[in-house]
């Protein structure tokens, strides 16, 4: 499934402009293009609002950075989770009636609600896959990179940098480096799927929009567990806290063939600019033991 | 898996944990079980997806066999205050973890304990120590709201 963002590539537009004579037609061209270049420069002066350095750092969640004296105590049980999960810890952990519960138990019933929430979304495809899906399937074992999804919703450090016309973003280990377009850009037409996919961003006020469409099917996220079709896109909204030490990401997985509807997960890094991305050579154990 | 010092351990008996890898745990394990196996190293192997135990134990027939341990990534362990040589080969050390789902010699460590008795983590997501830090966090959080 292809999206097509750009209003003078959407099919239907050029047969109608035909029914118009010469000069009718010079002139929409002449004012469309106009409004293209106004919407345009309207992206960029947002950009250059919220430019330089906004999103910029290493951001961390609480797998690598468990001891950073900033996480609340909620952010301490915070994973790729739903808008409803989160209320229902937000229960477990400030209803002093939940005061029996230790933090394993707040683990396990956290991931519990989760899991439900997300494979009550689940079509009947996505039921049948499951049930299927062996984890030692995963490619990743065999050292091969995560797709876009799964690396958007890996626990390690993130180092965002932002230009004029791109952002781009790094991780660790099997994590896939990616590069957003900001500069006004159009998704690309009739562009074969692949694990990253393409992706285009922009600004609405201080949040970061960044959109990724003809994505190939993959594993989005093994723990979960979430699996996309080649019909998937997202959506990732990037807020950042006003004293700035904070990195709100909502992340919305639209794909019909696997969710009856959007799949919205949430999750909060902390920039922690002490920290540093590492690497390392992966090594398979297949065939080992 | 007959080693003489393995003690399968019910799951009832251990939490489980959230997994948090690179890759789920049950490619390899039995996530809701937890054994015990005491051996000898014979390499540390400092890499990703997984670092690497490689050791000897000794099974119910008496007989040494080779076992190999997996633990997180070596670049999150290298965070942790990990060296590329923590474990040297001839290092004596015990192993809580999850057991192979094959039945193979394979266990995912969640503790090590070292010859000098000092218990180290290590694991996969490092999932022990996390939850020791959190169970800290939450009792000081409740401590505060009594107050």
């Amino acid at each position: 499934m292809k999206l097509v963002m750009n209003p003078l590539r959407t099919p239907g537009i050029r047969p109608a402009l035909r029914k118009f004579h010469r000069p009718v037609l010079v002139g929409a061209t002449i004012s469309l293009s106009c409004l293209v270049c106004l919407t345009l420069s309207v992206r960029f002066s947002e950009a250059q609002e919220v430019l330089p350095s906004a999103f910029e750092g290493i951001w961390s969640t609480t797998v690598t950075a468990i001891t950073h004296p900033d996480w609340t105590i909620d952010d301490l049980f915070a994973c790729n989770c739903t808008r409803e999960t989160y209320e229902y810890l937000d229960q477990l952990l400030h209803d002093p009636a939940n005061n029996h519960l230790s933090a394993a138990d707040i683990q396990q019933a956290i991931r519990e609600r989760n899991l439900a929430g997300i494979t009550g979304l689940f079509t009947e495809t996505a039921k049948e896959y499951a049930l299927t899906y062996d984890h030692a399937d995963d490619p990743s074992i065999q050292c091969e990179y995560f797709g876009v999804f799964r690396t958007v919703l890996h626990n390690d450090p993130i180092l965002i940098e932002q230009y004029a016309d791109h952002i781009s973003i790094k991780g660790e280990d099997m994590t896939s480096d990616r590069i957003i377009y900001t500069d006004g850009r159009s998704h690309p037409e009739n562009e074969a799927p692949s694990p990253l996919g393409h992706s285009i961003g922009w600004y609405e006020g201080s949040t970061l929009i960044v959109e990724t469409i003809n994505v190939s099917a993959n594993i989005a996220e093994d723990n979960l567990p979430i699996h996309n079709s080649d019909e998937a896109r997202s959506v990732e909204r990037y807020t950042r806290s006003e004293d700035g030490s904070r990195l709100h990401m909502e992340f919305t997985l639209i794909d019909p063939v696997m969710f009856n509807e959007p799949l919205i997960l949430e999750r909060t890094r902390l920039l922690t600019p002490e920290v540093d991305l590492l690497d390392a050579p992966c090594e398979s154990i297949s065939g080992e033991f | 898996m007959t080693g003489k010092n393995l003690i399968l351990i019910c799951g009832a008996l251990l939490v489980s944990i959230p997994a948090l890898a690179h890759h789920n745990p049950a490619a390899h394990y039995l996530v809701d079980e937890r054994m015990q196996i005491t051996g000898v190293v014979t390499e540390f192997r400092a890499v990703n997806p997984h670092a690497r135990i490689y050791f000897n134990a000794i099974n119910a027939e008496g007989a040494q066999e080779a076992w190999m341990a997996e633990g997180d990534s070596i670049i999150n362990l290298r965070r942790a205050g990990w060296t590329d040589d923590q474990l040297k080969p001839g290092d004596r050390i015990r192993i809580l973890g999850r057991p192979s789902r094959t039945g193979s010699n394979l266990v995912e460590w969640t503790f090590i304990t070292l010859p000098n008795g000092t218990e180290v983590g290590g694991g996969n997501g490092q999932q022990g120590e996390r939850l020791r830090i959190i169970e800290a966090r939450l009792a000081e959080f409740r401590q505060q709201r009594v107050q």
